[in-house]
């Protein structure tokens, strides 16, 4: 327990970390439409994004799948950008297609769990025993991806509930900054 | 249409782009594993640091070839410098006796950016263990978010620590 309890917290602190930028401006972004009534539909995709991350978390920590860490540090900021275009050419929650935007997070969760995983197995030094280190670790990136969407849905309602900022300004504004970081992070990954 | 907006986003932009800590996320951690039984009364412990963490903190050149750890041309000073190092920023308290650090083996493992030293070393040790102090504060001054990562596997009994430049030493009793 004590072992699941660790990489709980490792898992965490991992995806709450500043330093943990590309995870959080991903969420940032795929929430940026969204309105705290619409709470639904951003748990969905926070589900479909946790399911996706999971899946490749699961796969590369098992060892069932190898991605080059150059390439997974280039593919992450590709789907903020990708997410943030999105936002603005769909402008808003209501005409963009939902079917559409939950695969959408379902792949690139996928891309951001092979993230996840090169930072998990950096934390392994026996790699024979993963089951309940893994365990520990996805069950804290979910706590944390909880924690970082309630913060991000909060500050979304005090900006356009409290301080009347406009949806279409809102969401300019917020994929503006993450296309922006996205692309900086781009160029500095480049693989090529 | 959306100009004052749309400056407002450039002008964010560009600032953003300013903004070293944008990179993309390094793993800012080093893993020790200390094992030990009774029956074999052998205190063993391995270190695991990233490469490029290592020549940052002995050559401050993350991508530095002067030492080249684990290859045919390896620098004669390599391996002392690493010791002088790690005996600035690690010990190991052993029933209230710090352990000498001598690298028995050493090699490489992963790959590009991940490539990491793993340095073993060990020494005899009668029971009981009574008492285990660790310090690791292995590149946090270099990394003020840097993690040092201790699993400790004593007769059986598995414990797992974190220690950083805020939490540099824990004590174990036994």
């Amino acid at each position: 327990m004590q072992q699941v309890l660790f990489y709980l917290q490792l898992g965490f602190e991992h995806i709450c970390d500043r330093a943990a930028l590309d995870h959080l401006l991903f969420l940032v972004a795929l929430c940026a439409i969204y309105r705290l009534q619409q709470w639904k539909h951003i748990l969905v995709l926070v589900t479909a994004f946790t399911i996706g991350h999971s899946i490749t978390l699961a796969m590369v920590a098992l060892g069932g799948l190898t991605i080059p860490s150059q390439l997974i540090e280039f593919l992450i900021p590709t789907t903020i950008v990708f997410v943030a275009i999105n936002n603005v050419v769909s402008q808003s929650a209501a005409t963009m297609k939902m079917g559409r935007n939950y695969a959408m997070a379902l792949f690139f969760g996928l891309i951001h769990g092979t993230g996840f995983s090169n930072y998990f197995r950096a934390l392994l030094m026996d790699s024979s025993a993963v089951v309940m280190p893994l365990l520990g670790f996805n069950l804290g990136i979910e706590l944390g991806q909880l924690f970082v969407v309630s913060v991000i849905v909060v500050v979304a309602f005090i900006c356009l509930n409290v301080l009347n900022v406009r949806q279409r300004d809102w969401n300019v504004f917020v994929s503006g900054a993450a296309f922006g970081v996205g692309v900086t992070m781009m160029m500095d990954t480049w693989p090529w | 249409m959306y100009s004052p907006h749309g400056w407002r986003c450039v002008a964010l932009i560009v600032l953003l782009m300013q903004c070293d800590a944008l990179h993309a996320h390094p793993l800012q951690l080093s893993l020790t594993q200390i094992e030990y039984a009774d029956s074999d009364s052998r205190l063993s412990v391995s270190l695991r640091l990233f490469l490029m963490d290592v020549n940052e903190a002995l050559v401050f050149d993350p991508d530095s070839t002067e030492l080249a750890f684990c290859q045919p041309n390896e620098s004669p000073d390599a391996e002392p410098m690493l010791l002088a190092y790690l005996n600035e920023v690690f010990f190991i308290k052993v029933n209230g006796q710090r352990m000498d650090l001598n690298i028995e083996r050493k090699h490489l493992t992963g790959s590009g950016i991940d490539v990491a030293l793993v340095v073993e070393m060990s020494q005899s040790l009668a029971p009981p263990l009574s008492s285990l102090e660790i310090k690791n504060t292995v590149f946090t001054d270099l990394f003020p978010g840097q993690t040092n990562i201790v699993y400790v596997h004593v007769n059986g009994d598995n414990q797992s620590l974190m220690l950083n430049k805020k939490t540099p030493t824990h004590v174990m009793q036994f």
